[in-house]
Parts: structure tokens; C-alpha cells; sequence
């Protein structure tokens, strides 16, 4: 036969041997015919053709006679079966609107604030450009001479721009100038996010050019905030940092431009963009702003290709300024990331931990409801069996059992849909408190359901579905002529099978690991909340003092932030506001530092004079450090308990001095004392040591100071160094003995008059600090909870669905034996013992590990006390006793089985 | 008792048409290919095989059609064909379908032919 062997396979395949043969003889036949009149492509075409006809024809011819596997009666079946079982309709129901609701409000936050849609065409071929030192790995920021180099010689990357905030004091009409940050961009970067302004233009070449007027575009955010929606703001000229400037467009809503950030927490949030006007000839090089540079990749290049390009051009660069850029290498980023991967904070690392840890409730959900449908279409395994028999294929029962499972998802997806708007609701609320907090709102995230959230929350609901019907279907349809010659006995004893047993266990051993996990976390918010600041912090004032960009000494020109002019007049305006603040009636003290009380203070490495081995990378220590003026201790009331704390002339010099809290003389200095010893800091690039300082002499130890909100924290040992004179920007703290919120209007007022240029930010009572953390703890304990509430019925749902289906199945054999004079007891015992061998396990197995697990988190070690001993002893135990009340009814019910009633039943 | 009368069986248009084929082909050519290509060539419309072999398997299921096996073709990579004929069946139901179209059409055979 000259037709193409893989015809002859399928039909072969499809048909029976008779009509195999007749079908191959007409194809051959065609095929001939085709070959002789058409030639030999089309031939091999129209055959494939011809072929592929006959094998749907054969398929359905299949089909056919049984009947599709699906129809309207099997759902009209399927919601009669839903009324029949109330019970286990209401508990499958909440199961699944419980996943749905998991699933949905999970897809939605992760896409809005993990991987926010951005306004990019082709969001893949936008990239940023860094400057990775290889010397430490890390990114070197100042980059004004890299981007101008960059952009004149790179030809893989197009619409090259680059972008840094500032923050300029915006005074609108006679209004009070307040602070804002401005971005300077490039006009490029509205090219590649072409949304079109609400109002006016966007930003353009030309007003980069530096003789252009200063304009200014708004976002919607700040032009409804300041200019109340005036639809009048085109031309309007407003003073931005000191500077005449006139308003050309106002962006929409949520409008976002190229944030590339890998390390920033968060992308600054732009209150307007300005034109980039940055001219190199006012930096060296390595000198200028923080600068972030993106742009496109040219048509028909790849990533890769800008990346050989840029490799050559930093070579390049290597040779020509060999003193400034002989570590750099220019690095192709990605541009378009989500948010968490552009994180520094690992927000990714957290969604995917949460992400995980969503998964396993709805891994426990689903087996929760198929374990309740297998028990229920288990029961039904006679009917199952002769339908089978009498000619009902396989695949028609299955269909008819996941058609009920459909009725049932389909009841939970409205419910699981308001489950997840009342859950976003909570979390967007949650994310918007925490980032407006920290100075970083996240507008664009909604807690409305999105179209593509409700499409997840019908997916969830068929795959919920398939699981829970198919499954049980194909396992209750398994050797159906083993089942028929059984059916009718009940000595099969309800056995559920390996996947079954496997599911029970599973599903205990989850539910029994949430609540250890849930526990912990509340544990540690009281204790969070209860922790000892040695200080009454509600009575404290704080805040970030930073100071306009623009304001710099006359004799310097350019916004440089760090230059000596700026720092020089930051130092003035701040002694001068801590003067008038020193004099003001509600307070009894102010101070400065680079870090409060409360907040989170960043570790250093540390040599201890002396100390060995602490140059190896296994034997280095770390502390968190903090820079404080002299009155900080004082102002916090923490005793100095050995030495001194530090003199007025060592704060803003080089003094070579620091001052140690107790826990780190503790932990390295023991009884010796520290006082007189020796330090310096280090910083290393994985095991190389790349930097030192001189040696720091310790002068005084002082209480501890609450250095770190962790209550898993496993060292408290912090040191203090004297306020350089460079630090910037500081943090004030005011002591308010009338308590501190009543000071803001004051603290703000004395700011304003003693300069406009001056800037607050987060102010706050110290006691606020932690906030953050805090809410993080309490939420993740609530969310545990519910979970492990709901997880705990749907668990005893499930072990009396499943016990009951047992007992049911082991009625006659019941009867029998306590008719042949069996103790009901034992014989109870017995029909049981196997489910509470199964609980037993999932309950030790999930329980004990979810335990050790918390204790192992919460005291830093792995290895039990004796006490965590009794504690999981205990846990166990309660857990069973939890899980075994769902044993109790079926229980009774076996006891209560009367021999005649039994017997004469199954006749 | 009153005789209960089964009504004659008819034929659908497409099962109306494989039959009419296989009867003028006859029983030594009728089979899938040739009546395949019959209705092809005499209606101008395409036909595709496979539903002219689910057709087939219907009438001969039904009683109207009988099948026999030819003897082995080169033409068939050595395969038979198998040929078919319309049983007496088939032909009463043929004619059951064609006297109620004629039946139907009536007078109205100028009209239809002029559209």
C-alpha cells in the first residue's frame, strides 16, 4: 500500500479489524487517484484530508450510541442531587467559595501590586541601563557622564532617557509652599508609555533644552489634590522650588511611567515630572544625582545584543577614564518587571511564600470536597456499577458525577466572588495604610473585581470541579466487574483506596500545621506590641527633616543634593529649628540622629580589637548602628550604666568614639567589660573584605533602646557613633510630655518659619514605628486563623462523611457479628480503628512539624526542649480530640445497629 | 383487534441519494468510492466520503442495503472492495420516499424548475 503508514495506524486504531480493512481499501484507492490526476503534494494533502474525515467520523460513531458524556439531565440530575444532601451541599459549597475565594483575591492582589499592568505596547523591549562596580557588586547610581557617554554611542537601545526625583517645594497661588517630588525626565520616557495627557502635552525634546522656559506636567493625583481638578491649569504658573514655572499638561489617572528600580524598595512616587536638564560639565564624574536610565530596544535587536554592545562601550569607557570607570560595567535590565522583583525588600519573596502558602489551603480545600463527593458517590457505588452493566460507558458516568460537582461550583463561584471582594477590600485597605505610611502609595491598586479576576474564579470553580467529581468518579467507576461481583455484599468493607488515604491524611496534616503557624503569629504581635521601649514613646514626636533641593549657597550652581553648599545650609536651618523647638512650651527635650527608637536600624559590620578570628567571613559580627547627637540619651532617658555618653565637641567631628547598649557588651564583651575597647566597621563583597576603618574606642554603655522592632530578632547588640556632620537627612525626635500628636500642628508651623525650604516627612509619634510590622503580624494572624477555622470544619466534615460511608458499608457485617454475640464495643472499635489510625497520623505528622516549626522560628533553634516536648504532647492530643468528634455520630450509629434490622435490611 | 400499521420507512436526503447511487451502479460496482463519485458527478456537489460510509453502516444496519465482499484489487493495495445492494427493503423504502416527493411536488414540477 503506498498510503502513508501513520493513516493505516489510526484507522486501524479507530476502526475494527473488518471495517479497518474496507476503509484502508478506499483510501488507497482515492489516494491512487489523487496521485494520478493531482500529483503527489495535493495528493498527500486531500488524503490527510480524506483520512482525518474518517477518524471523526469513527470517533463519533463511538460516542454516538452511548450518548454524549454530558446533557442537560445530568445537571437537572445534579442540582436534584444538591437538594437530596443538604449537608453535604452546605460544606462542599463553602469549601469551594472558600478556594474560589483564596484563588481569585490571590490573582488579583499579585497582578496589581506584584505585576501591575503598564502602559507599554510592548513592555518586553523596554529596558533600563546600570552600572555595576565589579569590585563590590554593587550599582554605582551618579551616573550623568555614563548617560550622556551611552547615548551617544549606543545603537541597540533607542529613545535613550534617563530620570531622578527631587524634592522641590511647590507653592500654588498664595497658598503655603508645600513639598513634592519632583521627577526630572526625560521627555522620551512619553514616548514609550504613549498615553495621552488628560489635559495639554506631555513633555518634550525641546524643553530639555536649557534655555527653554521651566514647564511642568502634573499627575491627575496632585492636579486634583492642589489644583482641585481646575480645568483651567493649562498655562498656569506656579513657583516650583523657588522657580517660576508653567503648567503644559496633567497626566490621567494611575498613569505610570519606567520605574527600573532593582534596589529601591519602591519607585519614588512622582508628584510631577520636569524636563531633564542635568549638563555633565557641572559633575566629575561619579558626582551628580542618582540617575536611572532606560529606553527601547531598536527594532530587530534583543536584549542580548544591547548587552554585547554595552559590554564594548563600557570597555570603552574602562580606557578612557581608567581612574573613575575601570570596575564599571554597564548592565541591560529588563525594564518591565514586576514590582516585587524590582523590590529591594523582597516583596516578590513574600507573595511567593503567601503565594505557597495559599496554595496548600486550596490543595486542602479541593481534597476536603473530593473527599466528600468520593464518600457520597462511594455510597452509590451499587447504582454506579449495574448502569455500567446495563451499558453506560465509563466516561458517561464519570461525566454525570462531574456534572453534579459542576452544579456545586457553579452554586459557590457568586459566593466565593463576594468572599474575594470583601477580602480585597480588607488587604487594599491594609496596603494603602502601610505604603501611604512608609511615603510610598500604591494608587493604582483596586479592590474592584477585575474581568480577569472573575475568568480565574470560573476556572477555579471547573478545575474544582474535575477534582472533585472526576476523581471520585473514576475511582468509584474502577474494574467494574470486580465491583459487580461484589455488589450487593457489603464485605468490602469501605476501603478507601491508597489516593483516598493519602488525600485524608493530607488534608488532616494541613489543617492541623495552620494552627501552630497561626498561634506563633499572634504570640509575636502581643509580644510586638507589648515590647519595652525603656521610654514612653507615645510622648515623642518624629519626624524626617529634608530641606528643598534647589536651596544651595548663590556661589554653586546645579540641584547637586550632596554638595558641601546644601549640607552646609541643611545644618544651619536644622540647628536653628532645634533651637526654636528647644523653646517650645510643650517640650521638654529634642534630639537628632540618623535613627530613632523604633525604627529599623541598619547592621554594620564590626572588628572587635583583640577578638579572633573576625577577618574570616564565618567569624564576622554585626551591629546596628545608629548616629545620635549628645542629648539622645538623655532625651530617651536611657542610663548610661558604664562610662559616658558623648560631649557636645564629638558630635559633628571625626571623634573616633562610640557607645555601646548592654546587649552588645554582653554578648561580646561578657563580664570583662567594655568600656575602653576597640572597634572598627567593615563592609565586604562576599568573602573579600573591601573596606575598614580607623578603630572606634568605646566610652560608655547605655540600656537598650529598642534598635530593632523584630521580636525574632536574634542579637539586640547596637552601638552608637556621634552625628557626622554630613549625615542627611536626620530625624527629630521632640519630647512632648503632653503627648506628641498634639504637637504636629506646632512642630509644622515652627518648620515653616524658620525656612519654606525646610521639609517633613512622616511625622509621627514614635510609637507608630513599628506600626508596620505590627499590622503585618495581626493580619497574617487573622487570615491564619479563618483558614484554620474553616480548615478544621471542612477536616470533620470530611472524616464523618468518610467514617459514615464506612459504617454504612459495614452495616450487615455489624449486624452479623453482634449477632454471633460480639461485644458492639470491639466490634465499633474495630469498624473505626483504621480512620483513627489515619487522623492520628495526618495530626502528628502536620500538628507536631507545624509546631516544631513555630517554636523553631520563634526561639532560633531546632532542636525541642523538653518542655516544646510536652507542649507538642499536648497539641497532639487536643488536635486528636478535634478531629475525633467528627467520629462521634457515626460512632453511635454503629453501636446502635440492631442484628435483625441489619440483616433483614440488606435482604 | 385493530391491526396497527407501522408506517413505511423513509429515507432521509442525503441516505436518499447514496441509495439511488448504489442502485444504479448496481451490485458489482456500488460500493464507497463509486457512489461517492456518482452523487459527486450527477448533483455537482462536494461529498465526502467518510459520510457517505457512515450512511453505509446506517442503511445496512437498517436492512436496506446487503454487503458483500469483491475479490482482491491492485488498485486497493489488495484489498476487496466491498459492494453493496439494495435490498427489497431499500427498494420499498425508496419508493415509499419517492412517491411522497412526487407526491408533494404534485403540479408544482413547472414552477420549481423555472426558479
Amino acid at each position: 500500500m503506498i498510503t502513508p503508514g501513520w493513516i493505516q495506524w489510526l484507522l486501524r486504531r479507530l476502526a475494527g479489524p473488518e471495517a479497518a480493512e474496507d476503509l484502508l481499501g478506499d483510501v488507497e484507492e482515492s489516494h491512487r487517484q489523487r496521485l494520478a490526476g493531482r500529483g503527489a503534494w495535493l495528493a498527500v494533502v486531500l488524503t490527510t484530508i480524506h483520512a482525518l474525515d474518517l477518524a471523526r467520523a469513527l470517533v463519533a460513531r463511538r460516542i454516538a450510541p452511548r450518548g454524549a458524556p454530558l446533557s442537560r439531565l445530568d445537571f437537572k440530575l445534579g442540582l436534584r442531587m444538591l437538594v437530596r444532601y443538604p449537608g453535604l451541599t452546605i460544606v462542599g459549597a463553602l469549601a469551594m467559595a472558600c478556594g474560589i475565594t483564596l484563588g481569585a483575591s490571590t490573582y488579583q492582589i499579585i497582578t496589581q501590586v506584584v505585576s501591575p499592568d503598564l502602559p507599554y505596547s510592548e513592555p518586553d523591549r523596554i529596558v533600563g541601563i546600570q552600572s555595576r562596580d565589579t569590585r563590590t557588586t554593587g550599582l554605582e547610581r551618579r551616573l550623568v557622564h555614563d548617560f550622556y557617554a551611552w547615548r551617544d554611542r549606543v545603537e541597540s537601545v533607542d529613545r535613550l532617557g534617563a530620570k531622578y526625583s527631587r524634592q522641590l517645594n511647590l507653592a500654588v497661588g498664595n497658598e503655603v509652599p508645600r513639598p513634592t517630588v519632583a521627577m526630572a525626565i526625560s521627555s522620551t520616557a512619553f514616548e514609550l508609555a504613549p498615553v495621552p495627557p488628560l489635559l495639554g502635552r506631555p513633555l518634550l525634546p525641546a524643553d530639555e533644552e536649557s534655555t527653554a522656559p521651566p514647564v511642568t506636567v502634573l499627575t491627575y493625583e496632585l492636579f486634583q489634590g492642589r489644583f482641585g481638578g481646575d480645568a483651567d491649569v493649562l498655562g498656569r504658573v506656579v513657583r516650583l522650588g523657588g522657580v517660576a514655572t508653567t503648567v503644559v499638561g496633567v497626566m490621567p489617572e494611575r498613569f505610570e511611567l519606567p520605574a527600573p528600580s532593582n534596589d529601591f524598595i519602591f519607585p519614588p512616587e512622582a508628584d510631577l515630572w520636569i524636563p531633564f536638564r542635568l549638563n555633565p560639565l557641572d559633575y566629575e564624574r561619579g558626582e551628580g544625582p542618582i540617575l536611572e536610565v532606560f529606553g527601547e530596544l531598536a527594532p530587530g535587536r534583543t536584549a542580548e545584543d544591547a548587552q554585547t554592545e554595552l559590554t564594548a562601550i563600557g570597555a570603552g569607557l574602562a580606557s578612557e577614564w581608567p581612574d573613575t570607570h575601570e570596575f564599571l560595567r554597564p548592565e541591560v535590565a529588563t525594564f518591565a518587571k514586576p514590582l516585587g522583583i524590582r523590590s529591594g525588600m523582597g516583596v516578590a519573596n513574600v507573595f511567593a511564600v503567601t503565594g505557597a502558602f495559599l496554595l496548600l489551603a486550596m490543595v486542602t480545600l479541593c481534597a476536603n470536597v473530593a473527599l466528600l463527593l468520593y464518600a457520597r458517590a462511594a455510597t452509590r457505588q451499587d447504582e454506579l456499577v449495574i448502569r455500567g452493566a446495563l451499558g453506560a460507558s465509563r466516561l458517561r458516568i464519570v461525566g454525570q458525577l462531574f456534572a453534579e460537582s459542576l452544579a456545586l461550583a457553579a452554586t459557590s463561584i457568586l459566593v466565593g466572588l463576594a468572599g474575594a471582594t470583601l477580602v480585597l477590600r480588607w488587604v487594599v485597605g491594609l496596603l494603602q495604610k502601610v505604603t501611604e505610611r512608609e511615603g510610598v502609595p500604591m494608587p493604582w491598586v483596586s479592590d474592584a473585581i477585575s474581568p480577569s479576576t472573575a475568568v480565574v474564579a470560573v476556572a477555579l470553580a471547573v478545575v474544582g470541579a474535575c477534582v472533585a467529581g472526576v476523581l471520585p468518579g473514576l475511582s468509584v467507576t474502577r474494574r467494574p466487574a470486580a465491583r459487580l461481583r461484589g455488589a450487593g455484599y457489603t464485605g468490602t468493607g469501605g476501603s478507601l483506596g491508597r489516593i483516598w488515604t493519602f488525600i485524608i491524611v493530607l488534608q488532616v496534616a494541613l489543617t492541623s500545621a495552620f494552627v501552630p503557624v497561626a498561634t506563633f503569629l499572634g504570640v509575636h504581635a502581643r509580644k510586638l506590641q507589648a515590647m519595652e521601649r525603656g521610654f514612653p514613646a507615645s510622648q515623642y514626636l518624629a519626624a524626617t527633616l529634608d530641606m528643598d533641593a534647589s536651596v544651595a549657597s548663590s556661589a554653586e550652581p546645579g540641584p547637586a543634593a550632596a554638595s558641601d553648599a546644601f549640607l552646609e545650609n541643611y545644618r544651619d536651618l536644622s540647628d536653628a529649628l532645634l533651637a526654636r523647638l528647644s523653646r517650645a512650651q510643650q517640650v521638654t527635650g529634642v534630639t537628632i540622629a540618623s535613627r530613632l527608637p523604633g525604627q529599623t536600624h541598619g547592621p554594620r559590620g564590626i572588628e572587635i580589637e583583640g577578638a579572633d578570628p573576625l577577618d574570616a567571613p564565618s567569624g564576622q559580627a554585626y551591629a546596628l548602628v545608629a548616629e545620635v547627637d549628645e542629648r539622645f540619651f538623655e532625651i530617651f532617658d536611657a542610663t548610661v550604666v558604664a562610662g559616658r555618653g558623648f560631649l557636645a565637641a564629638e558630635v559633628g567631628a571625626e571623634s573616633g568614639v562610640v557607645v555601646v547598649n548592654r546587649s552588645f557588651a554582653e554578648e561580646f564583651f561578657g563580664s570583662e567589660g567594655a568600656v575602653g575597647r576597640r572597634i572598627r566597621f567593615f563592609r565586604d563583597s562576599g568573602a573579600v573584605i573591601t573596606y575598614r576603618s580607623p578603630w572606634h574606642q568605646i566610652v560608655g554603655v547605655v540600656e537598650d533602646l529598642l534598635m530593632t522592632v523584630d521580636p525574632l530578632a536574634t542579637s539586640r547588640a547596637g552601638l552608637y557613633q556621634p552625628l557626622g556632620p554630613d549625615s542627611y537627612p536626620i530625624q527629630v525626635a521632640a519630647h512632648a510630655p503632653g503627648g506628641a500628636a498634639g504637637f504636629d500642628p506646632e512642630l509644622r508651623r515652627l518648620t515653616r518659619e524658620v525656612s519654606p525650604a525646610l521639609q517633613l516627612h512622616r511625622v509621627r509619634p514614635l510609637d507608630e514605628a513599628s506600626h508596620t510590622i505590627l499590622l503585618a503580624f495581626r493580619s497574617w494572624f487573622l487570615v491564619l486563623s479563618v483558614i484554620a477555622g474553616v480548615a478544621i470544619l471542612l477536616t470533620n466534615a470530611g472524616i464523618y462523611a468518610t467514617v459514615s460511608f464506612a459504617v454504612s458499608r459495614r452495616t450487615r457485617e455489624i449486624g452479623v457479628r453482634v449477632a454471633l454475640g460480639a461485644d458492639r464495643w470491639k466490634v465499633m472499635v474495630s469498624v473505626l480503628s483504621r480512620m483513627v489510625q489515619l487522623v492520628a497520623l495526618g495530626v502528628v505528622g502536620g500538628g507536631a512539624l507545624g509546631l516544631l516549626m513555630a517554636i523553631g522560628i520563634a526561639e532560633g533553634r531546632w532542636v525541642p526542649t523538653p518542655g516544646s516536648w510536652w507542649l507538642i504532647l499536648l497539641y497532639v492530643t487536643v488536635m486528636m480530640g478535634v478531629c475525633m468528634m467528627a467520629v462521634v455520630a457515626p460512632a453511635r450509629r454503629a453501636l446502635g445497629i440492631e442484628p435483625r434490622e441489619a440483616l433483614s435490611a440488606e435482604a | 383487534m385493530q391491526e396497527v400499521s407501522i408506517p413505511p420507512e423513509t429515507l432521509g436526503e442525503f441516505e436518499l441519494l447514496v441509495l439511488l447511487a448504489a442502485l444504479r451502479l448496481g451490485p458489482e460496482e456500488a460500493y464507497t468510492v463509486s457512489i461517492s463519485d456518482d452523487i459527486e458527478r450527477r448533483t455537482g456537489r462536494s461529498v465526502r466520503s467518510a459520510n457517505v460510509y457512515t450512511t453505509l453502516r446506517r442503511l445496512s444496519d437498517k436492512g436496506l442495503l446487503a454487503t458483500a465482499l469483491s475479490a482482491p484489487r491492485p488498485e486497493r493495495g489488495g484489498k476487496p472492495r466491498r459492494l453493496v445492494t439494495v435490498t427489497a427493503e431499500g427498494l420499498r423504502a425508496l419508493r415509499n420516499t419517492t412517491e411522497a416527493i412526487e407526491a408533494m411536488v404534485g403540479d408544482l414540477g413547472a414552477v420549481i424548475r423555472k426558479a
